[in-house]
């Protein structure tokens, strides 16, 4: 579903985390599963208002602020933690938030129940 | 600044306007490294006073005209407007307990501080507070909210998150030192820009610059008055405030430290690089980039990408006159956001000053030919360190418009 979580680049230590859409899951999908809060209950993501159109979706958890950027066209995603997350817990978060896309992703994929 | 009427662009020049003061979007890794040069080259007392007075003037000239705008007569209806002026352009939140003979504020999650903490918490404390832009747009709101002229009141930061205190607290004082608003409003600008200019691949380029200042338009500071996009901390910024700051310092430096004048030139040439490898590399490197333009996959695509963010932030008409790879950039602009400053409010400026445009080429040819792009990049303090000892570039700003050239050029080469 998922490629393994990675420090992705970036400038800030740790606040950034990558990782890659497998081809069997729709982004499209992935991203509507995010949005259900029936489907997704406390890991809710919201719709910002930085998406762009079906190019580019910024959404947000709902919960902690952390946001997740989704480019369909070439199946990155990216966590990108709340600007005040402390260093130590930043693994942690992004660890949080990989399991969240990953429920998500199964899904989107016929593969899970929801919450 | 909020998305408003207040809001304007000439497109043209690239330049952008809020209230009638030129406004330019910047990171914390620039701001935090550009204050810090003033404290580097005046000493932190005076550098503080220093950025203080600067963001006081500012931000005088950014408030008056905002309330004249938006009909804002009593001093509540101002003093809110300043805050949340001051939130959305993601400098933190501020809250006030002042009246016309001064009082307190107090901030949270402040940009600097923030920036601070993010930047050099984790292996220095910090031994004073780092909020001078923060105490200097308090007094200016306290003025423009009670109708006292500039300079009627005086601010200081009490305690600092940067220190290690829990909050950051200001004290607002009466002060017998009033001062005249140098910085000029948006018809000065224009009056003075030069005909617009282009460059090679221009088409691209401009494309490019479209799409991010739309992208940037919806770009605002969160409930704790944080903006957060490509992965930094992004501010919109008078540029009266950097302006200001490089100028009196220079004049300071050249006055009382002449011999130290061109290490200070260097160093707000290098603030223009940390803000060029850091945020343009951020941006070339982001998933926003990605989706909207496409991956960079040769060094030409970091140039006309670079020229596109810079004119994007509102730093001026960037144009590529000449590229040989790897080992010469030449690039113009009708004007940057500190020449035309320069121009309009000293006419004749002793240096060429545009300090941000010249780092900026520089990092551009960094970014270009110094970076491994793939699988991914890295932007670090330390390779950027490396860089800049391992494999420099000499960078000679050429023409000046503020010094009465027809545009502002740079050219960058090989070391």
């Amino acid at each position: 579903m998922l490629s393994p979580l990675v420090v992705d680049a970036g400038c800030r230590n740790r606040m950034l985390w990558r990782c890659d859409l497998a081809a069997e899951v729709a982004p499209d999908a992935l991203v509507d599963a995010l949005l259900d809060v029936t489907r997704m209950g406390d890991d809710t993501f919201i719709a910002t208002r930085q998406s762009v159109g079906a190019v580019l979706f910024i959404l947000e958890h709902a919960s902690s602020g952390h946001q997740l950027v989704v480019v369909p066209r070439t199946r990155r995603l990216q966590i990108r933690l709340d600007g005040l997350t402390p260093r130590a817990e930043r693994a942690l978060s992004a660890g949080h938030l990989y399991g969240a896309v990953m429920r998500a992703a199964e899904m989107a994929t016929g593969r899970a129940e929801a919450t | 600044m909020p998305a408003s009427e207040n809001r304007s662009r000439i497109d043209s020049h690239d330049l952008s306007f809020f209230a009638g003061s030129c406004v330019v979007f910047h990171c914390h890794h620039f701001n935090v490294f550009f204050d810090q040069t003033i404290d580097d080259a005046l000493g932190a007392e005076r550098g503080t006073q220093l950025r203080t007075d600067a963001a006081h003037e500012a931000w005088y000239l950014l408030l008056s005209s905002l309330c004249t705008r938006m009909g804002a007569d009593d001093p509540g209806a101002r003093l809110e407007l300043a805050a949340n002026v001051f939130s959305a352009a993601g400098h933190g939140r501020l809250s006030f307990d002042a009246a016309a003979s001064g009082g307190s504020a107090t901030g949270e999650t402040l940009h600097y501080a923030v920036g601070w903490q993010d930047k050099y918490g984790s292996r220095i404390r910090r031994q004073y507070a780092i909020d001078g832009f923060a105490a200097g747009f308090a007094a200016a709101a306290i003025e423009v909210a009670r109708g006292l002229d500039a300079g009627a009141l005086v601010c200081s930061e009490s305690s600092c998150v940067a220190t290690g205190a829990d909050q950051c607290t200001f004290t607002i004082s009466p002060s017998s030192a009033p001062f005249a608003v140098t910085g000029r409003g948006v018809e000065a600008w224009r009056a003075v820009l030069p005909e617009p200019s282009t460059g090679l691949h221009e088409e691209r380029v401009s494309a490019i610059t479209n799409g991010l200042v739309d992208f940037l338009g919806n770009v605002v500071g969160d409930d704790r008055g944080l903006v957060q996009a490509f992965g930094v901390l992004v501010t919109n910024h008078p540029a009266d405030y950097y302006n200001h700051l490089s100028n009196r310092m220079l004049d300071i430096t050249h006055r009382d430290k002449p011999q130290t004048l061109e290490v200070a030139r260097s160093l707000l040439q290098e603030s223009g690089q940390v803000c060029g490898f850091h945020t343009f590399g951020g941006i070339l490197a982001s998933p926003e980039w990605e989706a909207l333009v496409g991956a960079p996959s040769e060094p030409l695509d970091i140039i006309v990408g670079g020229l596109a963010i810079a004119r994007a932030l509102g730093f001026g008409h960037w144009c590529l006159e000449e590229y040989e790879p790897d080992q010469r950039l030449v690039v113009t602009s009708p004007g940057t956001y500190e020449s035309v400053h320069n121009k309009v409010v000293i006419d004749d400026t002793r240096w060429p000053c545009s300090y941000l445009f010249q780092g900026g080429a520089v990092a551009m040819m960094q970014l270009a030919h110094r970076i491994v792009w793939q699988p991914r990049p890295t932007f670090s303090g330390s390779l950027y360190l490396k860089l800049r000892r391992d494999a420099p570039w000499a960078c000679e700003q050429t023409h000046c418009f503020a010094r009465g050239d027809a545009h502002d050029r740079v050219v960058v080469t090989r070391v």
